[in-house]
């Protein structure tokens, strides 16, 4: 019997140093290419978790504030509707944001219609020089030039647990299963990854949370991921 | 009543009236008025024909450098290709840039056509005569080149195949809950539509080629004409098709527009998200292809010695059309900035703040283009009749106009609402050469078909020079116009 | 008697009036005259009896329909044939739907109109007609088809109201426009259709395209695109199984209750295919490989642990290698496994 999961995010802000170890991990894990110098200074750096760096406040009474971001994974996604190829779809099962690189021609639409600015577009193939393509993971395709990518949860984790040699969806999936790239590289717990219809889970525990909030509610979009974060505690003080 | 003397001589032999003071405000409504100033068909014929069949040395000289430039567009879209989207400046905020501008541009310079030769014919205005087909030409080829510019902007073109309602092996069709594909939908409903409706009303014309040219084109023009001779009922069912085309495209125009404006409203980008966008976008692509038509009617005059059919009455009606849509547009625009402005929401803020610090220039000059050049000169008739002022007034909004639709395109997309991801573009050489390319592949399209297709509907204006009376009212002579219906 | 075609030319619209009226008392049926100009003349004008009235309106129902069809099937059956969620919106709402729909009932609508004028017109004519290039210059031509000797009495009336010229033929020079325009447009649409056909070839990639760029062709290195390049000399950390003088570097784990979990679920997927879910030799793949031994023998289990490492990890006989398929601790997880099955077996 297939049980539906609903992959949840909680990122502690309290506990982020913007160490930038799950960015690593999350390139590592998920094949995606390194945009260099020149690209970044274009404005088109490619990280699908990218830490957000805020100051507050005036030199030297500075503050450095994180803000990991990466796709929200939204129950109600701007990014979904508006394709015309269904690249970007919903999962049920999974309660993700899909994403299907094969389908994708490259109008960028979602890309204007994701508020968070989380989808990527492969500007240029993706070179990976001799040895570096032996390090690819064979689970996660390697994107083209002209296609759109973002987060997935670590998507080919999740099958990997998730689904049956028939091609159906096993039982619903509990803690210890799986971990993202992220949470796994994540050095203060700051990240915690979990299944929020299974009552047990930490993520389940943990929410609802006095020191939640998600990114840019107000737009209706229902993301999955959840951001705590304390009135007093900050980074850099 | 008495017969009229008139109806016993053919229409372009009207005699004048003795009195000759009448007889001089004859004389002087034929220098003002085409359609009073009646010369036999076998005459205006010949003129346009001459004018279709010449092309000198500078003709080729054009069609060498135009054809030079679309060369250039092809090129680069070849490399962009095969490099990737990565030459263009285009980058992760800013994922829509010049392509889309110009798609907006394209498809905004071809609503004119449609709205001049449908929505006045229907109103039964007179000076759309000589100017419908020039008109309907620019939005023919508009709209193709618009056409190409969601291909040239796609990652994966070659796979674009993926967009269509066609069956596949894939057994997936194209979601067409994506605003893309009612854009697509309607584009292509708008260009097959204006396309029968520009060839109806070119059969008489392709016609009248074919029984006075020679060699290749009169067996192309016979083919062409599909064997029409101009009897009645062949009329009445070309009266009667133009009619029923007239009524559907012009909801279709609106429609197209309003779409491509949805595709931006439709997004939650700030900004964008608007309901007042399907409307100002209409408004301003009636601005532009209005003052796109004016260029190409001065062109054409000059270029084709086209002085008899395209007259000062024509420009100084147009005219009057660029000021009534200079002032709604200005009004729309008004709209979208008060109500964004007093929202004071914090991204559109900021979008707000980057019209007057980072995109100041561009935001100024389009001000300038579009509000301050046309409101400030159209006024005048003596600026509507001249030719060299219309010109310089219909590329200023032209290219206020496009200053517009960049600003909106790529200049809201930098602002978003998460700071960190506040990036200016600026366009690199693959945008600015396909812009240009494009533009110098439309004129080339352009000049290449004013000298296949007479670019005067010459039955059009013979028509209404057979219908048009110069009666005497008290001491005046009064142009009139009869409507046998 | 013969029949024949008059064409008279006349330059003004009275003339042509009177002349019509004389044909008229001469009691020419009205279907055998033909008025041609190069400006519409409406039929009253020329005082004709006016033409039929709602000729295009099955045509321009007909594209209405077409494009209703066309419309509805791309709205409600294609999102059904493979239903994909997209921002939790119906698989049909109603806003994008009545936009789909009033864009192709209103293209239905005008190629239907245009399509009905040419067929009505019997476009395109592909018999000689009785014309004269001298209409597009502003005559009007009166065409009349009759016997010898009403021919004679058109040709005093033609003559009576000055006409500019007329021209007199035997009316078999001239056959009526027949069904031919028919087959010109079925052939017309056949070609069409196949037109529209041929992209199929792509679509269902019996014309492959090559294409520099198919992320078919991915860098990565699969699983089971073997083997991996060996790695650089002076590298660490090492990966795999590295054998020194035949034996495996690393100690064997201890047979701990987590190691045997993990050995039951590794060995399961990779070795009970032939050795059998106990270790009996009974796995499905046996009848292709009767060789497999039984795990369960005092042969086997009196072996070393390294032994069966190396026999695991190089493969023996027609045993394949699993070097690829396990690490080093799996191996070792499944050599503690395959002595547990002795014990469980007794």
């Amino acid at each position: 019997m297939a049980e539906n999961n609903k992959w949840t995010m909680i990122v502690d802000l309290d506990k982020c140093t913007g160490c930038n170890a799950c960015v690593v991990a999350c390139h590592a894990e998920n094949n995606v290419p390194i945009a260099n110098e020149e690209e970044v200074i274009k404005g088109r750096g490619l990280h699908w978790i990218r830490i957000e760096r805020y100051w507050e406040g005036e030199y030297p009474d500075i503050k450095a504030r994180f803000l990991p971001v990466f796709c929200q994974q939204c129950g109600n996604a701007p990014c979904e509707p508006v394709c015309p190829t269904y690249a970007s779809y919903h999962s049920d099962e999974e309660g993700l944001n899909g994403q299907i690189y094969a389908r994708c021609v490259g109008t960028r639409y979602c890309g204007n219609n994701c508020p968070y600015k989380v989808r990527f577009f492969n500007w240029r193939a993706p070179e990976f020089d001799e040895p570096l393509n032996q390090q690819l993971n064979p689970d996660v395709p390697v994107r083209g030039a002209g296609v759109m990518e973002k987060c997935t949860f670590c998507i080919q984790r999740i099958q990997r647990v998730r689904q049956t040699p028939e091609g159906d969806y096993g039982p619903m999936t509990r803690d210890g299963d799986l971990q993202t790239a992220c949470t796994q590289a994540c050095p203060s717990d700051a990240l915690i990854f979990g299944n929020l219809n299974d009552p047990e889970s930490r993520v389940s525990r943990m929410l609802p949370n006095d020191r939640q909030a998600r990114l840019l509610e107000h737009l209706g979009t229902e993301p999955a991921v959840y951001y705590l974060k304390g009135g007093t505690t900050n980074v850099g003080e | 009543m008495l017969e009229s003397s008139a109806d016993r001589t053919p229409y372009w032999q009207e005699p004048l009236p003795e009195d000759d003071e009448l007889a001089q405000q004859v004389a002087h409504a034929r220098d003002e008025h085409l359609l009073v100033d009646a010369r036999p068909p076998a005459e205006t014929n010949s003129l346009m024909f001459r004018a279709m069949t010449r092309t000198g040395p500078l003709f080729w000289l054009m069609v060498l450098g135009l054809g030079g430039l679309t060369f250039a567009l092809f090129a680069t879209w070849v490399i962009q290709m095969f490099y990737g989207l990565g030459i263009t400046g285009l980058n992760r905020s800013v994922m829509w840039g010049p392509y889309i501008v110009n798609l907006v541009f394209f498809i905004g310079i071809g609503h004119a056509g449609t709205f001049i030769s449908a929505a006045l014919r229907l109103m039964r205005m007179d000076f759309r005569r000589p100017i419908a087909r020039l008109a309907e030409t620019v939005t023919l080829f508009g709209l193709a080149l618009a056409a190409l510019f969601p291909l040239i902007h796609l990652g994966r073109v070659w796979k674009v195949y993926y967009m269509f309602p066609i069956p596949t092996q894939r057994e997936l069709w194209p979601n067409f809950r994506s605003p893309l594909l009612w854009d697509a939908t309607a584009i292509t409903a708008y260009l097959i539509g204006s396309t029968l409706f520009m060839y109806t009303a070119l059969i008489p014309d392709l016609a009248t080629a074919r029984d006075h040219l020679t060699g290749w084109r009169k067996r192309l023009y016979g083919a062409l004409s599909l064997g029409f001779r101009g009897t009645e009922s062949e009329w009445s069912r070309l009266e009667t098709l133009s009619n029923i085309l007239s009524y559907i495209i012009i909801p279709v125009m609106f429609s197209v527009h309003t779409i491509v404006s949805w595709d931006f409203a439709m997004a939650i980008q700030p900004g964008w998200h608007s309901t007042i966008f399907g409307p100002f976008f209409i408004v301003g692509a009636l601005f532009s292809g209005v003052a796109a038509v004016i260029i190409v009617m001065i062109i054409v005059r000059k270029a084709m010695r086209m002085g008899y059919f395209l007259r000062e009455e024509h420009f100084n009606a147009m005219g009057i059309f660029l000021l009534i849509l200079s002032l709604t547009w200005v009004y729309f625009y008004f709209n979208e900035y008060i109500v964004t402005w007093y929202g004071n929401l914090p991204a559109e803020r900021a979008i707000l703040q980057m019209l007057t610090t980072d995109a100041s220039p561009l935001f100024y000059l389009m001000l300038f283009c579009n509000i301050i050049v046309p409101l400030g000169t159209l006024w005048s008739r003596r600026v509507r009749t001249s030719l060299p002022a219309m010109l310089v007034i219909a590329v200023f909004v032209q290219i206020g106009m496009y200053l517009e639709r960049v600003l909106i395109v790529s200049g809201f997309l930098s602002r978003n609402e998460l700071p960190f991801n506040w990036i200016n573009y600026t366009p690199n050489w693959p945008e600015i050469l396909i812009t240009i390319g494009t533009f110098g592949f439309m004129a080339l399209l352009y000049i290449l078909w004013t000298r296949v297709v007479p670019i005067i509907p010459l039955w059009e204006v013979h028509e209404g020079q057979s219908r048009q009376r110069l009666p005497r009212i008290g001491r005046a002579i009064v142009p009139t116009r009869t409507e046998p219906h | 008697m013969a029949q024949e075609v008059l064409l008279g030319l006349f330059d003004n619209l009275e003339a042509t009036t009177a002349v019509l009226r004389d044909l008229e008392r001469q009691n020419i049926p009205d279907r055998n005259i033909e008025v041609m100009s190069n400006v519409p003349y409406a039929p009253k004008v020329l005082g004709r009896r006016p033409t039929r009235q709602w000729p295009f309106l099955p045509f321009v129902l007909a594209g209405v329909l077409g494009g209703l069809a066309i419309a509805l099937f791309i709205v409600v059956i294609t999102p059904r044939l493979y239903p994909i969620i997209v921002g939790g919106q119906p698989l049909t709402p109603f806003p994008p739907s009545a936009i789909i729909v009033f864009e192709f009932v209103a293209l239905g609508a005008m190629a239907g109109g245009f399509i009905g004028f040419l067929l009505q017109n019997r476009y395109p004519v592909l018999v000689r007609q009785m014309y004269d290039p001298r209409i597009s210059e502003g005559y009007i031509g009166v065409a009349v088809r009759a016997d010898d000797q009403a021919a004679d009495s058109v040709a005093d009336i033609f003559a009576a109201h000055n006409a500019h010229d007329v021209v007199r033929e035997d009316a078999a020079r001239y056959p009526v426009q027949s069904r031919r325009f028919l087959a010109f447009w079925a052939g017309l649409a056949v070609v069409g259709l196949l037109a529209l056909l041929a992209p199929l070839l792509l679509t269902y990639n019996i014309i492959d395209i090559p294409w520099f760029n198919q992320m078919r062709e991915s860098p990565s290195i699969g699983f089971q695109e073997g083997p991996r390049r060996a790695a650089p000399a002076e590298s660490i950390p090492i990966q795999g199984p590295v054998l020194i003088n035949g034996q495996p570097a690393t100690e064997p784990l201890p047979a701990s209750e987590e190691s045997l979990q993990r050995g039951q679920l590794l060995y399961e997927v990779n070795c009970a295919i032939c050795h059998g879910m106990q270790g009996n030799a009974d796995g499905s793949m046996t009848k292709y490989f009767p060789e497999a031994p039984v795990l369960t023998t005092d042969r086997v289990s009196g072996m070393a642990d390294q032994e069966i490492f190396m026999i695991i990890t190089l493969g023996r006989n027609r045993m394949p290698s699993l070097a690829e398929n396990l690490t080093v601790n799996e191996t070792w997880d499944v050599v503690n496994y395959v002595r547990a099955l002795r014990e469980a077996g007794q």
